[in-house]
């Protein structure tokens, strides 16, 4: 070592400078991903940008897709479920409206990430997953990345969490056939509800649900999988 | 020496052969899907082709150690018909057929498949070759005992599914093998064979205590309901039909599409799965009170407009629409299901008429009318990829519709509901087949028949004998007021230009399921990316991927052994033996799978359908193989022989779908023997041109019969799936025609021969 000073040197800050290099290759990936997938389609609120912008999808996905993590699809997460595509995170997340001083229900934690998204931007996400070993597996994740402001809870999230209701948006992640009585109670008025319906890997048919005076009211949001699929517009 | 012990293992090994098709059918379909079994069966029966190259290859080495071969292949074809489902099943090679397209690793691990599963028909095809290419002076016998080996296989296999698992049955087909070569004394000499017998059957013995595990892809229903905590199993039945399950989940809620307006508990009913994938909800007469929910669905709206005595419910599947009919008080409740393990399930649990048969043959033969007629929910919650793109329906075509529009009394109803798919495609299918079903009868007035009713993710379609009374159009105002629902203002119609095929389907091209048109392909591409191509229709695409796949396979290994041995071939001219091999080989498979899909009218069901048919097939053409073992071909035989099959094939492909309609609903008996006057003419002269041309080429070059057998494999292969992808694209009818089309083509070749 001390026969070669420059060399050990340069070697040194080598190998420091690796972590910092892949970092920044993630961040541009992302940074990518929001300018090419997100805001190239129509999502607009900065909040969610920002979030996009920030969370670290490629620590969600499973290692054997963390080259396609920021890729313009969803991925398998295992037992027969997916990570979202990045733009479908993101359009449901603008959806809601999301503003910091909420407190926002998620039914279907799967990886995480969109947990994460929230997080960013909101008061306190309560995200509920019905799968123990997913739940677990989010919850160590979440943690690791230090999203205090995020709690797991591991059950049947058909009931949503009445502990913590009312809520001022909820987002289920996961695809129904109805949307589920004790969630429409535990939206508060004024509150903003997205389900997503149909195929993980083709269409995600989004119904935006509103809670306004006590009265109901749906609005099947069409446009979801055609504004991705004329992407470079 | 060859002698009768040898003439049974030929026809034990192209039994057991055939059994391990079904079989392997029946455990693709259970854990992955029914078109993928599909691709992979397809592809694996490409071994026969290469083993026909191989002994084109190296004829004479092979010829000279026929026994030292043909016992060992037939042992081998059996155990490795065990042994590639044990591999097949290993982490390293097991691979989930939805992340096809979406994942190189799981794409990487399909020509491994392929080569798994190639195995044993490689070693069953090897025996038969051998054998045919060593008495090919004796073609008619030899050819009888293989086709008339494979019919009783097919109805082996059938019989075994009834009585043991899919991978209990492999044991047994694997036995079947070895005791054959037993008998025969293909190990009487042989000491080592005697080894290996032995070691085979120790090897059996250990599979039937450890049966290969089967497991499910991880987005089949079943699997997905299985993850959830506190999910029990409560019943399992395996039969040629399928797998059924029935599962209860507490967490599984049944409330499709339900209205914003209910408010309480949705009920937890057992689920039935068929094959993995759900079916519905089972309700009984104890739990009957639990069906009330469909009060808050569009399922409700018959009963919102009028009292239904008289109810006839299409392809009944687990019975809940039966159920809701006894819920709401219908006095005779008639439900038709096609798969009779489903029939006997509804039969044991609800009080109404049940009937296993194809529910359009029942519109036909049936003369009752019905107050209100309930056809089966098009489209499937989460789209499941387009699995059923290619899965054949007669009462969605034009002629079903109108079938059911006679059956209804003076105020009855048909009922279709349809899942909201987007791009929207079964809605504005299902509207073009109304509207040109009815135009006829009902002409301009169609919107005073039709009632469309769109609910949260559903659409019901409603459609009257007489026009909507003011009152009635009233009643259906105040349900969708109550639930919140909307009344369509117009009938859906077909925008122009639009990317997706949404004409009506009919009879001659029964797939209402499938709407992705090939013209419009870089369209959608270009909208959805390729990646999502495939999962608007899984298994259209997968039919589609494996018909090239085995074009440029086949190809490759039918003119290798041109180029690489062209001095062993010095026999006659290739191409016209090509042509004949070929052609015949494709004329037989596409009138095959044109019958299977036919006779679903018959027989209710395409595993019923898929056994009388190939069995029959096969029986009659072994005695017409038998038939013509003395027989000199002759040019002029074999003109006037071509011409009969010709024709016939022509003349039934005009007459078979009406022939059936009419005379289904008959006993088992007299179905069967229906079949056998149809199928059994035309099948026993289509068993003579084969063993007619391996006689010709055994008087002017013998060394050509390997590489013949070989086209005949290979074309039989490309034959099955040009045949489905010709039945999907331009019909039964013109289908018939090109098989009729590959005989004819022959007669322009036997002179050359």
């Amino acid at each position: 070592m001390r026969k070669y000073p420059l060399a050990t040197v340069v070697l040194m800050f080598l190998i420091l400078s690796v972590p910092a290099l892949a970092r920044d290759e993630w961040s541009a990936r992302r940074a990518e991903m929001v300018r090419t997938q997100i805001l190239s389609r129509g999502v607009s609120d900065d909040s969610v940008l920002r979030a996009m912008g920030a969370v670290p999808r490629h620590l969600f996905v499973p290692p054997r897709y963390v080259e396609e993590a920021y890729a313009d699809h969803p991925l398998p997460i295992g037992f027969g479920q997916t990570i979202s595509q990045p733009y479908i995170v993101a359009f449901m997340t603008e959806l809601i409206k999301p503003e910091r001083r909420q407190k926002v229900l998620e039914i279907g934690t799967g990886s995480g990430y969109q947990a994460a998204i929230l997080a960013e931007i909101v008061r306190h996400v309560f995200t509920v997953e019905i799968i123990p070993e997913l739940g677990e597996a989010a919850r160590r994740r979440l943690g690791e990345l230090n999203y205090k402001n995020v709690t797991v809870r591991i059950a049947d999230g058909y009931h949503g969490w009445p502990e913590e209701a009312p809520f001022d948006a909820i987002i289920v992640t996961a695809a129904s056939d109805h949307i589920p009585p004790p969630l429409i109670k535990q939206l508060k008025d004024g509150g903003r509800m997205v389900i997503p319906v149909g195929n993980p890997f083709l269409t995600q048919y989004l119904v935006l649900v509103e809670k306004n005076r006590g009265k109901v009211t749906t609005r099947e949001v069409l446009p979801v999988r055609f504004v991705p699929l004329t992407r470079g517009k | 020496m060859i002698n009768v012990g040898t003439y049974i293992a030929l026809g034990a090994v192209s039994g057991t052969t055939i059994a391990f098709q079904i079989v392997l059918i029946q455990i693709f379909s259970f854990t992955q899907w029914y078109h993928f079994a599909f691709m992979v069966i397809s592809t694996a029966l490409l071994g026969g082709g290469v083993a026909g190259i191989i002994l084109t290859l190296g004829r004479m080495w092979f010829l000279k150690r026929f026994e030292l071969i043909y016992f060992p292949s037939i042992a081998l074809a059996g155990l490795s018909m065990l042994g590639s489902v044990y591999l097949s099943q290993l982490e390293c090679f097991r691979f989930d057929s939805f992340l096809l397209f979406t994942n190189v690793g799981e794409l990487l691990k399909l020509p491994l498949n392929y080569l798994i599963f190639l195995t044993p028909f490689f070693f069953s095809s090897l025996a038969v070759g051998l054998f045919i290419s060593v008495k090919h002076g004796e073609i008619g016998r030899v050819y009888f005992w293989s086709l008339s080996g494979a019919a009783l296989g097919a109805l082996t296999g059938w019989a075994l599914l009834w009585y043991l698992s899919p991978e209990a049955t492999l044991t047994v087909l694997a036995g079947l093998n070895l005791i054959a070569v037993v008998i025969a004394g293909g190990i009487r000499t042989w000491f080592l064979g005697r080894v290996a017998v032995a070691a085979g059957l120790v090897g059996l013995f250990l599979a039937s205590v450890y049966p290969p595990p089967t497991v499910l892809s991880e987005y089949k229903d079943l699997r997905r309901i299985l993850n959830l905590p506190h999910t029990r199993w409560k019943d399992s039945l395996c039969s040629p039909y399928g797998r059924i399950d029935i599962v209860e989940s507490p967490l599984v809620r049944y409330a499709p599409a339900i209205s914003l307006a209910f408010e309480g508990q949705p009920p937890t009913p057992p689920l039935v799965f068929m094959n993995g994938d759900l079916v519905g909800p089972l309700f009984t007469l104890d739990s009957i009170n639990q069906v009330a929910i469909l009060n808050y669905t569009l399922g409700a709206l018959p009963w919102a407009i009028e009292t239904r005595k008289e109810v006839l419910i299409l392809s009944a599947g687990s019975g809940e629409r039966a159920a809701y009919a006894l819920y709401r008080g219908a006095e005779k409740v008639t439900a038709v299901e096609s798969n009779p393990l489903l029939a006997n399930l509804i039969r044991q649990n609800l009080a109404v008429k049940v009937l296993s048969m194809e529910p359009r043959s029942y519109l036909e033969v049936e003369h009752q009318n019905y107050d209100l007629i309930s056809f089966p929910t098009l489209g499937n919650f989460g789209g499941n990829g387009g699995i059923n793109a290619i899965k054949e329906s007669y009462i969605y075509t034009v002629e079903g519709i109108r079938a059911a529009w006679g059956r209804l009394s003076g105020k009855g109803l048909l009922m279709i509901l349809t899942w909201e798919d987007y791009p929207l495609r079964y809605s504005l299918r299902v509207a073009a087949t109304i509207k040109e079903a009815l135009e006829r009868e009902i002409k301009e007035r169609l919107l005073d028949h039709i009632s469309v009713v769109r609910g949260l993710n559903q659409m019901a379609f409603l459609v009257k004998k007489t026009p909507f009374s003011a009152e009635e159009k009233e009643r259906i105002v105040n349900f969708c007021k109550e639930l919140g629902f909307s009344i369509l203002p117009c009938f859906p119609g077909e925008a122009k230009g639009y990317l997706f095929k949404i004409s009506p389907a009919r009879d001659s091209r029964p797939y209402p399921h499938q709407f992705i048109k090939l013209s419009s392909l870089s369209a959608i591409e270009q909208r959805y990316g390729w990646t999502r191509v495939p999962y608007f229709e899984v298994g259209y695409v997968l039919i589609w991927l494996t018909l090239l796949e085995i074009i440029v396979l086949s190809s490759l290994l039918i003119f290798l052994p041109l180029k690489l041995k062209r001095s062993l071939m010095p026999g006659p001219d290739k191409m016209p033996v090509f042509l004949y091999f070929s052609g015949i080989g494709m004329g037989y498979m596409c009138v095959e799978i044109a019958f299977i899909e036919k006779y679903v009218l018959l027989f209710g069901s395409v595993p019923s359908s898929f056994m009388v048919v190939v069995s029959l097939m096969l029986f009659f053409s072994a005695l017409g193989s038998w038939a013509v073992s003395s027989v000199t071909p002759e040019r002029n035989k074999l003109l006037i022989l071509v011409g009969i099959i010709s024709l016939g094939i022509f003349i039934l492909g005009f007459t078979l779908t009406s022939v059936l309609l009419k005379s289904a609903g008959n006993t088992l008996l007299i179905s069967v023997l229906l079949a056998l006057l149809t199928i059994g003419p035309v099948s026993f002269f289509m068993g003579m041109p084969f063993p007619l041309g391996i006689k010709i080429l055994g008087q002017v070059g013998e060394e050509v019969i390997p590489w013949a057998w070989g086209v005949n494999g290979f074309f039989s292969v490309v034959g099955a799936c040009l045949a489905t992808v010709l039945a999907v694209e331009v019909g039964f009818v013109l289908l018939m025609i090109f098989a009729s089309l590959c005989y004819s083509k022959t007669v322009l070749l036997i002179t050359r021969l």
